[in-house]
């Protein structure tokens, strides 16, 4: 059997990975062990600290105290051992399912021989004035001189020529250097990736934007780095044949208010947004010619978001509304303010790894048969008329193979996720209107029903967070709540604030307006008339698929395969599971 | 002599009657209980509504036994047994403190009955809250 990878690089890529590692969360891949490798030029990107975030908060969940106590040993006697043992951990409740191991790379550009091109290829060195020359046949001089520590500033000509050796020169440094190997993360995930190959086959997918920095640079060139640094550690004695490559390529779907002219004039190359579908237009002509993708990449999921009369995410306007106190929110093209908001076309690019990784819809056979890149693309129905428009997306959209199990009792994974999907809002948003984000005091109450779960500190912390990420979390300014993942999807699907509510994969669309505290998580069911009558429902409904274990606390997993039991046996108002 | 037979018949009856108020007035709790909500609020006093109204249906009837009920039912009795009222007369109230321990003791026992059944058939936890929670019995121990 294959093993799975998935490489994120830069912002966009991110983002496609918080929506692959939330499907995760709500039960996709149950038991399969998945590794991860970060690509980012820009160390204190806000979305790559959230994607972090949200993977630490899901190894906590799945880690119980015992396996900590255990990593902590491991910790203490193997230099650079993985803080939670994977393969012991698995699905809790049916949630949290699979298995993931992070690693991360970055390019370090923050020290002086490092800092920009220049230095970089050591233009200087030698006869500076014949590589001044060729380096000028390859890039304007304002592109061979500006800081990188911010990313590649959607210069993917310069990107993919820096990515590349940046990455083939650690995987070098760490072959070579003793002290180096234990700390290079990328030398493990190459590593796992060529023991894959070795065995049952590796599938690497790759998530990256066409219009940006990092991502638009990676995906060109990650093929050839990773079966570049898979040589280096064989000494080419590598079966290249057993890597399956494939990834997701999102053209432009956000936008920013252009940089002003004070900006420009500081830093001279400026992401500006208004070019990205340019990028991506070009980037496309390029992907469908390259001899380097069309020979590497077995299959590519080119997405997009429509033209004209189509709402695109404005991300000045999110920040303004959500992230900030201050009126005139900066546009941050990098570092720690570089934060935009999910959206629905990234849920697509998990998908499409996901339809990637599946033996069902893509068998190990029919990859063997591609010899060139086989380009896949989604279309949708769409509603509106004129200025606006928007996709019509039904569950099936996204994810609608049949259960491979021919027993019509055992549901399909797609089932699964979709009344987890219903489960984790309707818990986030219990827990958010009346607890305080606090899973404890939810706990707390169901004891005095007679239903006792005890869960540790960093377990309860994780969930509490995690479920702060998913559905909304507090503003450290004050102003209004942070809309989380989910409500983030709603938001930039159906625009902003103030259009009407719209039903969502059929969910009631109240429960997900980002000004919603969640008191309405009644919404969802058909439980009862109001709130109070629904809530009372909803925990007989518990107690009904409460399966007591004495006087004994049961934990975290037999908590969430309690909400999904009861989330099962609930009526959903809504065309979910149709 | 007295008749014995009408004593013990007389006894007997009124024990019956004692277990029927019992079961009828924990019937009635059950249905008052019944109506109080379930609450996901943190602070909801929902279980200690239902336990209130518990003992409070619990003492009401025994207070209007003692008072009113019992003591017209044995009148009733009584009167009936005309041969040896005179005899027949205290030893039926000597059980009094008896009807009134069966009479609490089935609203109890038949109350316990209802939670049971409730929760095991499926239709609420309500009634076994009255007994039970917070792992504690009735909250406490």
């Amino acid at each position: 059997m294959s093993k799975f990878f998935l490489v994120a690089a830069g912002g966009t890529g991110m983002r496609c990975l918080q929506s692959f590692v939330q499907m995760c969360a709500l039960g996709m891949y149950p038991n399969r062990n998945i590794s991860i490798l970060l690509l980012e030029t820009d160390e204190q990107n806000k979305d790559k600290k959230n994607t972090e975030n949200l993977l630490k908060w899901y190894k906590d969940i799945q880690s119980s105290g015992v396996d900590r106590k255990q990593a902590a040993v491991d910790k203490m006697t193997t230099d650079g051992a993985a803080s939670i043992p994977s393969d012991n951990s698995s699905l809790v409740g049916g949630f949290f399912s699979a298995n993931i191991d992070l690693y991360t790379f970055v390019p370090d550009y923050s020290k002086d021989d490092t800092r920009n091109f220049v230095v970089l290829s050591q233009v200087e060195r030698g006869n500076s004035e014949v590589n001044h020359k060729l380096a000028n046949i390859f890039y304007e001089e304002p592109v061979q001189e500006f800081p990188l520590a911010h990313g590649y500033r959607a210069r993917t000509h310069l990107g993919s020529y820096l990515m590349y050796h940046a990455m083939i020169e650690d995987i070098r440094k760490a072959m070579s250097d003793d002290k180096y190997i234990g700390k290079s993360q990328l030398l493990k995930f190459i590593q796992q990736v060529q023991k894959a190959s070795a065995s049952g086959g590796a599938r690497v997918f790759a998530l990256g934007s066409t219009f940006g920095g990092t991502g638009a640079s990676s995906i060109p060139v990650i093929t050839r780095a990773i079966t570049d640094s898979c040589k280096i550690l064989t000494g080419d004695m590598i079966q290249m044949e057993n890597i399956y490559y494939g990834g997701v390529v999102l053209s432009a779907y956000f936008k920013f208010s252009p940089p002003s002219d004070a900006h420009k004039k500081k830093d001279k190359i400026v992401a500006q947004s208004e070019f990205f579908k340019h990028n991506s237009a070009s980037a496309l002509m390029y992907y469908v010619n390259d001899p380097t993708i069309l020979q590497t990449y077995k299959k590519l999921y080119l997405l997009g978001w429509g033209g004209d009369g189509f709402d695109w995410c404005d991300t000045d306007m999110y920040k303004k509304k959500y992230l900030s106190n201050d009126e005139e929110a900066k546009t941050a093209t990098g570092g720690k303010n570089q934060e935009n908001p999910c959206h629905l076309i990234e849920l697509f690019g998990a998908f499409a790894a996901k339809h990637f990784f599946e033996e069902q819809s893509t068998s190990q056979k029919s990859l063997d048969n591609i010899l060139s890149t086989e380009f896949k693309y989604k279309s949708l129905e769409v509603s509106g008329k004129s200025d606006s428009k928007n996709p019509i997306v039904h569950w099936e959209d996204l994810f609608s193979l049949p259960s491979p199990n021919t027993d019509k009792n055992v549901k399909s994974v797609s089932e699964e996720i979709q009344e987890n999907f219903a489960g984790l809002i309707c818990l986030s948003a219990i827990i958010n209107s009346y607890y305080d984000k606090s899973l404890n005091k939810f706990l707390d109450v169901l004891k005095r029903y007679n239903m006792f779960f005890e869960i540790d500190d960093i377990q309860e912390e994780a969930v509490s967070d995690y479920l702060s990420t998913f559905y909304s979390k507090e503003n450290p300014n004050g102003v209004k709540e942070i809309p989380g993942w989910i409500k983030q999807l709603y938001l930039t699907f159906h625009g902003e604030m103030n259009t009407p509510r719209e039903m969502f994969f059929g969910l009631n669309g109240d429960v997900l307006e980002a000004d919603n505290d969640g008191i309405s998580w009644w919404q969802l069911f058909n439980l009862g008339k109001d709130e109070k009558s629904s809530a009372n429902r909803f925990i007989e409904t518990m107690r009904k698929q409460y399966k007591p274990s004495g006087k004994n606390a049961q934990g975290l997993g037999d908590f969430l395969d309690l909400l999904r039991a009861t989330v099962k046996n609930t009526t959903i108002i809504n065309t979910l599971r149709n | 002599m007295y008749n014995l037979s009408n004593f013990t018949t007389a006894i007997s009856y009124i024990y019956i009657y004692s277990a029927l108020i019992g079961i009828l007035w924990s019937f009635f709790t059950a249905f008052i209980n019944w109506l109080i909500p379930l609450s996901l609020n943190l602070n909801s006093k929902d279980v200690l509504k239902r336990r209130i109204v518990f003992f409070s249906v619990l003492f009401s009837m025994l207070v209007s036994q003692f008072f009113y009920v019992l003591e017209q039912y044995m009148t009733i009795f009584i009167n009936r047994i005309a041969e040896d009222a005179d005899i027949i007369a205290p030893m039926i109230q000597n059980h009094f403190i008896g009807y009134l321990v069966l009479c609490l003791v089935m609203y109890m026992f038949s109350y316990w009955v209802i939670a049971e059944l409730s929760l095991k058939l499926g239709k609420t936890l309500k009634h076994k809250l009255v007994f039970k929670s917070n792992m504690k019995i009735f909250g406490i121990f």
